[in-house]
């Protein structure tokens, strides 16, 4: 029955956390409308650091290196995200709008007006595959920044790079992704 | 990686971006690409892009989807049917389903309801699960084990049935007592071991037998739960919040599995047989012979580094060689040197009872546990934990085999995972809180005051911290012996989290468990049960709030925490008196006041430096005044002698600077009144009571707009005080506004509109805009509930201005032979209605003789206009030191 023992066993790790990643999703989503939504970030990677000291010093655990680990949990983060995304571009589709509390409902209105900074997940994921194929460390880099909520510093560490190429880096992405989606989206309009 | 031409597009790019925008970049990208056309380009493009990307994936990706994933849960609420289950209430919800107590229609009993969310229900992997799950627990069939009695699908809902069982949890029994008795203990293994035998002889382990799993009913009997699915790591349930509390020193906020029962061969990834229940069935036993876990860490890590490596820790107590070297074979590193089946454990075990006498066929501690059938009556309240919990809690991990191998991992693993997208509390703190009546379990009537009063203790205490918004004692009480969710209570009261508690009195013994559960998502943020003498009540209050205190996080200001750490008395006798008082003094009547009276003397005697007391026994004769028991001059000295001990006993006490601002308006200190009530109110935010004689204060000053706010800050504090309502047509009444006051009224709850007090109110609106039947229905409606003076008062001034004079004074002639203490300052109300001058001005006087606490209302009722021409008048006005409003 323990089939699998050579398999992957950080992935193995991230797939037992699943539902407690999507039960803790739901709170930051809770949080998230109730406008309580910074901060959140300084504090994890404060911490992911001090776990992570802890856990090298720790020989007897197989444990695999910690870019491999930061880089299954981003993909795996974007992967929710972006299935959440398309659940809700088809509900809407479907013509059912998912019912939200009336206060909830009130702070999204609010929140969503600046249609700038608003970001198409599906789209992204599809810019975000056609940048892996054409530079795989920006890719990563904003499954980290973005999806994983690492800071620049905490990047690099995870990729070892400098600082001064995650934020160039992160700065060609952000332009690049925002023209690839910008092109697909002039060229199917209504999509 | 790539293309040297997008290597170095990249680089111009990052420069040119730190170039100002124009010539100087554009000369910049001139030199950079040296004539590459394309080069040029592709960077102009990025940086264009760039420009118009201001802002783009600045804020989290949850932004985006957070209304998808808010909105889908909540399916099922109280009252819905999901086929023959009815559901009562949500229990808990995990990561991919929600848990309810639900009702079997059929059968009638309850049951624990584990539903899939609709989102997972279209993934075959979720649902696979889902089934695995009850598939593995419902293979085995055992009194031990906890039962599952159907799953199935209903329309899209997919559900589990289980047993819904209610009881403790090995980990609180271990932590309530202090040092569980051998025979008890030997007897909860026993009944697990008993379990486990079934499920290895299934070929299912177990894999995470620790004391949270491991479930005590109220009669003895143990269930296991978590069956057939191996337990990786948890989100943070109540015991994990309790018992990692090591973890939380050093990693705040940072949830992490269990690792402490952990086999050595699990923690090293390697596959566990049935060999690794024993070793963690080794360490529970270990833990509860010895009161401490034989693999101690202050982290994770140091656990699975003791776990490999160390030997067990030193044992803290003395206890039989035998029973140690039992201990020492499940404990043993190499699986192949420990009992080899579970069943040869427990043959040990049982050896061991009856050569001890500890009762191995039938035990003094759980006599019902033997004889399933025959319920016993609860020790004690159980803590309110249900198998539901666990069922939650097998939501969310799904992985039910294969995955020994990577439990370490997978603790590591939830540790940075957890670190990545867990908020820690303080991100979002909380910072509002109620604490209900704590539950007497026993109904014993000598118990009341003792629940009460611990929770309002709490309340008390809680309060003086003026970063924490604590619910008034008179909304949080009306929720005594509610069933309602905390989400749904603390959605009435405008709190974040709220605190529950059960109190039981055996003989000398007292056990009060007390949770404090977070509304968001109904999780309890923190749990106790605390067994002590009856006489110990007030040091477990004080240790409570300690512990709030501290699961709040809350850092108080050093004067507030000065005053939030002294305590109330050292003396737990005075203590006990003292709840007796507030307890009789809150049933009101003169009666029960003096009762209080009593109650305070008698805890001042024990501690004569007990300010609470003695503030409190100032607040029941100021009481007596004000009820009409007695009048001013005779209840007024008392009261003030009291408060001033009370307050050089301890400044800062709000309730006394409360108290002592009523006495000093009783003397007509405008000013030093509204000092006093100021530094109650700066002292203690949350005092409502404060806010709402702070506003009584203004109104008799004339300052209405001032004496609304107060109102309103008195109503977020208590926003289930109705009768609030009341007081703000009040001031609108004297304010002149009649037409809002009646519309306030009209916007009122029923029965505080209905109130007798308020019905005189109300009929005094009425009067005031010309409707004299109905002031009249009203006034009468009010005296069918209780004929009060003030009632009688109104009646006859209404009878007198619709013409019926006669009686009119027949009212006036009852009021004189009542057996009631009567205003003076009310009777010439009536007396001006009269047109008796003379008689108004003689009541009015002996008012000010009597110091009647009513005389400062003549201020600003408007019942007194037609006296205020009278030079008497403004010189009563000036001698209490109040002017006539100008208006």
């Amino acid at each position: 029955m323990l089939r699998g023992l050579g398999a992957d066993t950080s992935r193995d790790a991230l797939d037992a956390l699943l539902p407690l990643v999507y039960d803790e999703l739901h709170r930051q989503a809770r949080r998230y409308l109730r406008g309580e939504r910074r901060n959140h970030t300084l504090q994890t990677t404060a911490l992911i650091n001090e776990a992570y000291l802890r856990l090298i010093g720790q020989k007897s655990i197989d444990w695999r290196n910690r870019a491999h680990f930061f880089a299954l949990a981003a993909s795996m983060m974007r992967r929710i995200l972006v299935d959440y995304a398309k659940t809700r571009h088809r509900l809407k589709r479907g013509g059912v709008e998912e019912e939200l509390p009336l206060d909830d409902a009130l702070t999204v209105a609010a929140e969503m007006t600046d249609e700038a900074v608003r970001v198409d997940l599906i789209a992204l994921d599809g810019a975000l595959d056609k940048l892996a194929a054409k530079d795989e460390r920006l890719a990563r880099i904003v499954e980290l920044r973005y999806f994983s909520g690492l800071t620049v510093e905490e990047t690099a560490e995870v990729l070892k790079i400098s600082t001064m190429t995650v934020k160039r880096d992160w700065n060609v992405a952000k332009a690049w992704l925002h023209k690839e989606i910008k092109n697909e989206k002039s060229q199917k309009p209504g999509s | 990686m790539s293309d040297p031409h997008w290597e170095k597009a990249k680089d111009i790019f990052q420069a040119a971006l730190e170039k100002p925008a124009g010539a100087e970049r554009e000369s910049f990208l001139d030199a950079a690409c040296a004539g590459d056309a394309g080069l040029r380009g592709e960077v102009l493009g990025l940086l264009a892009a760039f420009d118009d990307a201001a802002g783009f994936l600045d804020e989290p990706p949850i932004a985006e989807v957070a209304e998808t994933i808010a909105g889908r849960r909540e399916s099922l609420r109280p009252g819905q049917s999901v086929g023959r289950y009815r559901i009562e209430r949500k229990l808990g919800a995990g990561g991919v389903g929600e848990v309810f107590l639900a009702r079997d229609t059929e059968l009638e009993r309850p049951v624990a309801l584990k539903i899939l969310a609709a989102e997972f229900s279209g993934h075959p992997d979720h649902v696979r699960r889902f089934l695995q799950e009850a598939r593995a627990a419902s293979a085995l069939n055992h009194p031990n084990i906890l039962t599952i009695y159907e799953s199935g699908q209903f329309d899209t809902v997919r559900f589990i049935a289980a047993e819904y069982v209610e009881g403790e949890t090995l980990r609180e029994r271990l932590r309530r007592a202090p040092g569980i008795n051998p025979d008890e203990l030997l007897e909860i293994v026993a009944q697990t071991a008993a379990a486990l035998g079934t499920a290895h002889r299934a070929g299912i382990v177990h894999r995470d037998i620790k004391p949270e799993n491991i479930m005590i009913r109220a009669d003895g009997l143990v269930k296991v739960l978590d069956f057939g699915l191996a337990k990786l790591v948890e989100k943070e349930t109540p015991e994990s919040r309790n018992i990692r509390k090591t973890d939380f020193r050093t990693t705040p906020g940072l949830v992490m599995g269990t690792v402490a029962y952990m086999s050595p061969e699990q923690a090293r990834g390697l596959p566990a047989d049935e060999r690794a229940d024993v070793w963690s069935l080794g360490v529970c036993l270990s833990e509860g012979v010895f009161g401490v876990q034989p693999f101690p860490g202050d982290t994770t890590s140091d656990q699975i580094a003791a776990i490999l490596r160390s030997e067990p820790a030193p044992e803290t107590k003395e206890t039989r060689p035998e029973l140690r070297r039992i201990i020492g074979k499940c404990l043993e590193k190499k699986a192949a040197d420990r009992y080899p089946t579970i069943d040869d454990f427990l043959r040990e075990i049982n050896e061991f009872r009856q050569e001890n006498d500890l009762s191995a066929a039938g035990g003094a501690f759980f006599p019902a546990a033997r004889a399933i059938s025959g319920a016993a009556p609860p020790i004690a309240a159980p803590p309110v934990v249900s198998s539901a919990e666990y069922i939650v809690r097998g939501l969310k991990k799904h992985k039910f085999f294969a995955l020994a191998a990577a439990l370490a991992a997978a603790a590591l693993g939830l540790l940075l995972y957890f670190a990545v997208f867990h908020p820690f509390p303080s991100a979002a703190p909380i910072r509002s809180i109620a604490v209900l009546p704590f539950v007497n379990v026993g109904g014993d009537a000598d118990v009341e005051y003792l629940s009460d009063g611990l929770s309002e203790s709490l309340i008390n205490k809680l309060s003086r911290l003026s970063e924490l918004r604590v619910a008034s004692r008179s909304s949080a009480f009306q929720y005594r012996n509610s069933t309602a969710p905390a989400s749904e209570i603390a959605r009435a009261l405008g709190v974040e989290a709220v605190v529950s508690g059960r109190v039981a009195r055996r003989g000398d013994e007292l056990q009060i468990s007390v949770e404090m559960i977070d509304a968001a998502d109904n999780t309890q943020l923190w749990g106790e049960t605390y067994r002590r003498k009856f006489s110990d009540a007030q040091t477990v209050q004080e240790e409570i709030a300690q512990n709030i205190l501290r699961k709040l996080r809350l850092t108080p200001s050093e004067t507030q925490a000065r005053s939030f750490n002294s305590p109330i008395t050292d003396n737990a006798q005075a203590y006990q008196l003292y709840l007796n008082g507030v307890f009789y003094r809150r049933k009101n009547g003169p009666e029960n006041v003096r009762k209080a009276v009593e109650y305070q003397n008698q805890a001042i005697a024990l501690d004569p430096a007990f300010a609470l007391a003695y503030a409190e026994l100032g607040y029941d004769y100021y009481i007596f005044v004000g009820v009409g028991a007695v009048d001013s001059r005779t209840g007024l000295p008392p009261a003030r002698q009291a408060i001033e001990k009370a307050l050089s006993l301890n400044d800062a006490l709000a309730e006394a600077h409360d108290i002592n601002a009523r006495l000093k308006t009783a003397d007509f200190d405008w000013p030093g009144a509204e000092t006093e009530i100021r530094r109650a109110v700066e002292l203690n935010p949350n005092l409502a009571s404060a806010h709402t004689f702070y506003s009584e204060l203004l109104t008799e000053t004339g300052r209405f707009d001032e004496a609304l706010a107060e109102i309103e800050k008195a109503r977020e504090l208590d926003p289930l005080r109705i009768n609030l309502v009341n007081y703000e047509a009040e001031i609108l009444f004297r304010a002149r506004r009649y037409d809002d006051a009646q519309a306030t009224f009209e916007s009122g709850n029923p029965e505080a509109v209905g109130e007798t007090f308020a019905l005189i109110s109300r009929a005094r609106v009425a009067a005031a805009r010309n409707r004299y039947p109905e002031a009249l229905a009203l006034v009468r409606k009010s005296l069918d509930k209780d004929v009060t003076t003030k009632g009688l008062v109104h009646l006859g001034r209404l009878y007198a201005l619709t013409g019926d004079r006669a009686a009119a004074l027949a009212v006036r002639e009852r009021l004189k032979k009542i057996d009631l203490y009567v205003s003076p300052a009310e009777l010439a109300i009536l007396d001006a209605a009269l047109g008796m001058r003379e008689p108004a001005f003689a009541n009015l006087e002996r008012a000010f003789a009597e110091r009647d606490l009513l005389l400062p209302l003549i201020n600003v009722e408007p019942e007194y206009d037609t006296l205020r021409d009278d030079p008497r008048f403004a010189d009563l006005l000036r001698r209490i030191n109040l002017k006539n409003p100008a208006r």
